[in-house]
C-alpha cells in the first residue's frame, strides 16, 4: 500500500540536483528497487524472521535502531497519558455516576464528550498557542531545553516540563474515554441487586462503591482502553509531529514524507506488534480480574 | 396482643416512585406491620402488589428513584427517622438480615462466597487473611449443614449451586445474630427439595436464635408451612392481616380466600383454580375498592368507595362484604368437560406419539476442550412412550437431565446412543430437512428471553408459518390472529403489532406457545413452563396446555420440577435422576403411593396448604444435591444419598419391578 502513494524514494535520496539518468537506474539497482514488489516483499519477508528490518533509504541506518532509538520517548509520552489520564478519568467518571443526572453529572459527560471529539492536533495547536505562547508557562516543542543543557533532577524536571503539554493533548482523548465509560458501567453496576446486598450488611457507602461496584464496573473499561491503545498510538504522531516530540511517530512522520518504505514498514510492523500485544495482555488482565471467564 | 413492644412497628408506610416521563407512581400506600420478637410474619401478594418495596424501604434499601413519603418505622425501640443514613446503615448490618430472591443476583461475581460472608461478619471490609475470621466463616457455613464449609467460602458464586448460593445468603445474613430476618421470596428460584431445605433451615434458625422474621412470598402453600402471622397485600395496599390459622380457615377478604383456592394441592380431586385478571398497573389505579374488577362480590359501592381496613370481629380487613363463605374470585382454568378426558383413548388404539428406545446424551464438559476427556451423562438409557394426546411430565431436581431429554425429543441435539422416533420419523432428520414441517417443538421457562424484544408478536409468529410453508404467505396474518385467539389472547389482532416487552409474563408464554404450535407439531415439549410465572397466571397457562391437548390431541411432554403441578396435569409421570428414569407410572398413583425413595422425597417436599398438618407432618429428607453428572456413582445413582441404601446398591444398577398397572420402579429394596 505504501508503495501505492505517488513519488520515488530515489527523488529523496538524490536531492534536487542533477542526475543523469544511468546513475538513477544503478541507484535503483542498489537499493533493489528495480525487482518486481512481489520479490522485494518475499525478501523482505525472509529479513523480518532473522531480526532484519532493512536499512532506513534516508538514515542510513538499520531501521531496528532508529524505532529503538526513538521508542523511549513515544514511551515516556503515552505513560502519562494512560496512567494519569485514565485514572482522572476514572475517578471523575465515579464522581458522575454518584451524581446521576445531576449538573455536575452533564457537565461532566458534557465535558468528555467535548474531549473525545476533539482531534489531537488541532487541541495540540491550541495548547500550545494558550499555554506556551500566550502565558509562557510551557515549552512549545521538543523533549529537553537545548539551550541550557541540564543533569540530574533537574534534567528530569526539564523533561517533564516539556511533557506536560503534549502529554495532555494526547491524554484528553482517554480522559474523556475513561470517563464515559466509567460512569455508564458504574451507573449500570449500581443498580445491580448485589449493591443492595452489600448495602444490607451495613458496609458504609464509601466501601460499597469501592469494593462492590467500582471492581465491577471498570472490567469493559479496561477492555475499551485495551482496544482503543491502537488509536493512543495514532494520536501520538500528530502530538509528536505538532510538538516535535523525537519519537517514534515523528519518526514515522519523516519516513512517509522521503518515501522511505523499510522505515515506515518496520514502524508499522513493530506498532502492530504491540497492539496485538497489549491487547493479548488486556484479555489476561481480564482473566485475572474476572474469576467467571478463567479456564478451569 | 401481648403488653411488651413489638420488635418492628411500621405505621402508614407509603412509597413513592417519582418518574418524570409519567408522573410520580404510589408504590405502597398506608401500610401497618407488626413483628414481635420470635415471630414469623408472612407477606404475601401477587407480585406487583408492593412487597419487597416495602421490606427494603424499612431500612433505606430503596431502590432509587423510590422514596418513603410517609409512615413511623420503630425498630427496637428507636424511631428509624431520627437516624442518619450512615447510622441506620450501621443499624441494619448490625441487628437486620435480608435475604432476597435470586442469589446469583445479589452476589458479588467477583469476590469468593467467604469474603462477602467475612464482610458481613466484620461489617467492613476485609482484605487480609484473617484465620480467624475465616474461622468463623467457616463455623457459620457449617451450622447452615454445609458439608465442606472450606470449599464453599473459597468458591465464587458461579461455581456455586442455586441451594448452595442461597445458604451464602442466608450465612451473610445471620453473621452477626440479627433481631430481625427479612427474607423476600427465598426460594422462588429454587426446587421444590432445595426449597424444602432452605424453609427447615430458616425454621431451624428461627428457632435457636429467636428472632423476628419477615418471610415475603407470592406462595400461601409455604405460608402454612412457616407463618404465624400473615398479612396479605394487594396493590400497594394491606387488605387482611391476622393469625395463620384464622387466615386460612375463615379467610375474610375475597382476595385472601382466592389465594388460598389457588393453592394447587398434591393429589385429591379439586380442579385447578385461578383467580381472572391482573394485579392493576399502579399508574392507571381502578377507583373504589382496588380489588373490585377481578371480584366477585363486588357492587356498586366497591366500584366508587375504597373500603378503609378495619378491624372487626373476624380480623382486620379492608373490605366492604368481609366474611368467610362469601363468593371466591378463584375459578376453575378449564371447566368441567376436562375432567373427563381420559388419558389414554390414544392409548387403546396402541397409536404412539413418541418413542424413545435407550436413548443415551452425553457431552464434553466445560473446560474439557484442552485435551480432557470429561464427559457429562445427561441422559442415561431412557425408554418411554408418549400416546397422542398424552400429557407425560418428566419430574426431578436441576440437572436431572429432563431438560436435555426434551431437547433430544424436539431434534435439536442428536442422541449419541438409542433413537427416538415421533410417528415413526426421526424428529432431529425431519428438522433439518428445509421446508419439512417439525414433529416436535419447544417452550422455553423464561417468556422474557425466549422472545426476541426488537421483533413484533407478528414477526414471531409468521417466521414458522413461513419457514415451514404452513400456508401461502397471504394467509399469514390471517392465521396469526387465529393462533393468538386460540391462546386466550383475545382479540388476537390487538397483540400482532405489540412488542414482548408492552406484554405480561402470561400473555409473553401464550405468545411463546403460538409460536410453538404455528408449526403444528404433533408433540409439544414444555421446559418448566409456568415456574417463572405467578401463582395465578400459572394456572391459566396450565389450563390452555391441557385445553389445546384435549382439542389438538397433542401429546406434551411436560417438564418440571413441581409435584403439585403435575399431579393436576399429567396422565402420567417418570421421575428422572441424574439421567435416568426412576420411577414411571399413572400421575394419581405415582403421587398417591410414591414407591422410590427419590420420589417420595420429591412428594414430601411439596408445601402442604394448611398450618395444622404442615407443621406435624414428617418429611422424608434427603440431605445433599444431586453430584455432578460427570462423575456418575455406580450402581444405583441414588446410593450415595439414599437412607435406604445397602451394598448392592453401590454395585448394580436396579431393574425394573411392576408395583401396579402401569406403574414400575427400579429400585433393589422393593419387592
Amino acid at each position: 500500500m505504501v508503495h501505492l502513494a505517488p513519488g520515488d524514494p530515489l527523488n529523496f535520496i538524490t536531492g534536487e540536483g542533477d542526475i543523469s539518468n544511468e546513475q538513477l537506474a544503478r541507484l535503483r539497482q542498489e537499493y533493489g528497487l528495480d525487482r518486481p514488489l512481489s520479490t522485494q516483499y518475499i525478501l523482505y519477508m525472509a529479513k523480518i524472521f532473522q531480526g532484519d528490518l532493512g536499512y532506513s533509504y534516508r538514515y542510513r541506518e538499520p531501521v531496528l535502531d532508529l524505532i529503538q532509538d526513538r521508542v523511549p520517548a513515544t514511551f515516556l509520552l503515552m505513560m502519562p497519558a494512560l496512567v494519569l489520564f485514565v485514572g482522572l478519568g476514572i475517578l471523575l467518571g465515579i464522581v458522575a455516576a454518584r451524581r446521576q443526572n445531576s449538573g455536575g453529572d452533564l457537565f461532566l459527560s458534557g465535558l468528555a464528550l467535548l474531549g473525545w471529539s476533539v482531534p489531537v492536533f488541532w487541541l495540540g495547536q491550541l495548547l500550545i498557542i494558550a499555554c506556551a505562547l500566550k502565558l509562557g508557562w510551557f515549552p512549545t516543542q521538543g523533549m529537553l531545553n537545548l539551550r541550557a543543557p541540564t543533569q540530574g533532577m533537574a534534567r528530569v524536571l526539564d523533561v517533564l516540563w516539556h511533557l506536560a503539554l503534549p502529554a495532555t493533548a494526547l491524554g484528553m482523548r482517554f480522559l474523556a474515554l475513561s470517563t464515559r465509560m466509567t460512569r455508564s458501567s458504574m451507573v449500570q453496576v449500581l443498580r445491580l441487586d448485589y449493591m443492595t446486598t452489600a448495602r444490607a450488611k451495613g458496609l458504609p457507602e464509601r466501601v460499597v462503591l469501592s469494593r462492590h461496584a467500582l471492581p465491577n464496573a471498570l472490567l469493559p473499561v479496561i477492555t475499551i482502553i485495551g482496544m482503543n491503545m491502537g488509536t493512543m498510538l495514532t494520536g501520538s504522531v500528530l502530538v509528536e509531529v505538532v510538538f516535535a516530540w523525537p519519537g517514534m511517530g515523528r519518526l514515522l512522520y519523516d519516513g512517509v514524507l522521503a518515501r522511505d518504505y523499510p522505515l515506515i514498514i518496520g514502524i508499522i510492523l513493530i506498532v502492530s506488534i504491540v497492539v496485538v500485544a497489549v491487547n493479548l495482555i488486556t484479555d489476561i488482565v481480564y482473566a485475572i480480574v474476572d474469576p467467571r471467564i478463567r479456564y478451569t | 396482643m401481648n403488653a411488651a413492644p413489638p420488635l418492628l412497628s411500621v405505621r402508614d408506610l407509603s412509597i413513592e416512585f417519582p418518574r418524570p416521563e409519567d408522573g410520580t407512581t404510589r408504590a405502597v400506600e398506608g401500610v401497618d406491620i407488626e413483628v414481635d420478637a420470635g415471630e414469623i410474619v408472612c407477606l404475601v401478594g401477587e407480585s406487583g402488589c408492593g412487597k419487597s418495596v416495602t421490606v427494603r424501604s424499612l431500612f433505606g434499601l430503596l431502590p432509587p428513584p423510590g422514596r418513603m413519603v410517609g409512615g413511623r418505622v420503630i425498630f427496637d425501640g428507636t424511631d428509624l427517622a431520627t437516624l442518619d443514613p450512615a447510622r441506620l446503615r450501621a443499624l441494619c448490618g448490625a441487628s437486620v438480615g435480608y435475604v432476597f430472591q435470586d442469589p446469583m443476583t445479589h452476589l458479588n461475581p467477583l469476590l469468593t462466597a467467604g469474603a462477602q460472608i467475612a464482610e458481613a461478619i466484620a461489617g467492613r471490609p476485609r482484605w487480609g487473611r484473617d484465620p480467624e475470621v475465616a474461622r468463623r466463616v467457616e463455623v457459620l457455613l457449617q451450622e447452615l449443614g454445609i458439608g465442606d464449609p472450606a470449599r464453599v467460602a473459597q468458591s465464587y458464586p458461579h461455581q456455586l449451586s442455586g441451594g448452595m448460593r442461597q445458604r451464602v445468603m442466608i450465612a451473610m445474613a445471620i453473621a452477626r445474630r440479627p433481631r430481625l430476618l427479612i427474607l423476600d421470596e427465598p426460594t422462588t428460584a429454587l426446587d421444590v427439595t432445595i426449597q424444602a431445605q432452605i424453609i427447615d433451615l430458616i425454621r431451624t434458625i428461627q428457632r435457636q436464635t429467636g428472632c423476628g422474621l419477615i418471610f415475603v412470598t407470592h406462595d400461601f402453600g409455604l405460608v402454612a408451612e412457616l407463618a404465624d402471622r400473615v398479612y396479605v397485600m394487594y396493590a400497594g395496599q394491606m387488605v387482611e392481616q391476622g393469625r395463620v390459622e384464622k387466615i386460612f380457615a375463615r379467610p375474610q377478604h375475597p382476595y385472601t380466600q382466592g389465594l388460598i383456592d389457588c393453592i394447587i394441592p398434591l393429589g385429591g380431586e379439586r380442579p385447578l383454580l385461578t383467580i381472572g385478571g391482573e394485579v392493576p398497573d399502579l399508574r392507571h389505579l381502578p377507583a373504589g375498592c382496588r380489588f373490585h374488577p377481578r371480584c366477585p362480590r363486588a357492587s356498586a359501592r366497591c366500584r366508587t368507595e375504597l373500603p378503609e381496613i378495619a378491624c372487626g370481629a373476624e380480623g382486620v380487613v379492608r373490605c366492604w362484604h368481609a366474611g368467610h363463605g362469601g363468593l371466591s374470585p378463584a375459578v376453575d382454568v378449564v371447566g368441567p368437560t376436562l375432567a373427563q378426558t381420559g388419558p389414554s383413548h390414544g392409548r387403546a388404539a396402541g397409536s404412539v406419539a413418541v418413542q424413545i428406545a435407550a436413548v443415551q446424551k452425553s457431552f464434553p464438559a466445560r473446560g474439557g476442550a484442552f485435551g480432557g476427556r470429561a464427559m457429562v451423562h445427561a441422559v442415561n438409557d431412557v425408554s418411554l412412550d408418549l400416546a397422542p394426546g398424552e400429557i407425560f411430565a418428566l419430574v426431578g431436581e436441576s440437572g436431572s437431565g429432563k431438560s436435555s431429554l426434551g431437547r433430544l425429543v424436539v431434534g435439536l441435539e442428536p442422541t449419541t446412543s438409542g433413537q427416538i422416533a415421533i410417528a415413526g420419523e426421526d424428529p432431529a432428520r425431519r428438522l433439518r430437512t428445509p421446508g419439512a414441517r417439525p414433529l416436535a417443538q419447544m417452550v422455553f421457562q423464561d417468556p422474557y428471553s425466549s422472545l426476541n424484544p426488537r421483533k413484533l408478536i407478528r414477526h414471531a409468529l409468521a417466521q414458522p408459518l413461513i419457514n415451514h410453508r404452513i400456508c401461502r404467505p397471504a394467509e399469514t396474518e390471517a392465521r396469526s390472529i387465529h393462533l393468538l385467539d386460540l391462546m386466550g389472547l383475545t382479540p388476537g389482532a390487538d397483540f400482532l403489532d405489540r412488542y414482548p416487552h408492552e406484554l405480561s409474563g402470561g400473555q409473553r408464554q401464550r405468545v411463546v406457545l403460538a409460536r410453538a404450535l404455528a408449526a403444528e407439531p404433533l408433540v409439544l415439549v414444555a421446559d418448566e413452563p409456568v415456574s417463572s410465572l405467578d401463582m395465578s397466571t400459572r394456572a391459566q397457562i396450565l389450563g390452555l396446555l391441557q385445553r389445546l391437548r384435549r382439542d389438538m390431541g397433542l401429546a406434551i411432554l411436560l417438564i418440571t420440577h413441581d409435584l403439585a403441578v403435575v399431579g393436576k396435569m399429567a396422565d402420567r409421570i417418570g421421575v428422572m435422576y441424574l439421567g435416568r428414569l426412576f420411577e414411571v407410572g399413572p400421575a394419581r398413583a405415582v403421587i398417591a403411593r410414591p414407591t422410590h425413595p427419590y420420589t417420595r422425597m420429591l412428594v414430601s417436599a411439596v408445601p402442604v396448604p394448611d398450618p395444622a398438618l404442615a407443621r406435624t407432618r414428617t418429611r422424608v429428607v434427603m440431605g445433599g444435591e444431586p453430584p455432578s453428572p460427570v462423575h456418575l456413582p455406580t450402581g444405583c445413582h441414588l446410593h450415595p444419598r439414599c437412607g435406604n441404601a445397602t451394598a448392592i446398591c453401590a454395585q448394580v444398577v436396579p431393574d425394573w419391578r411392576e408395583v401396579g398397572p402401569g406403574h414400575h420402579v427400579a429400585c433393589h429394596h422393593h419387592a
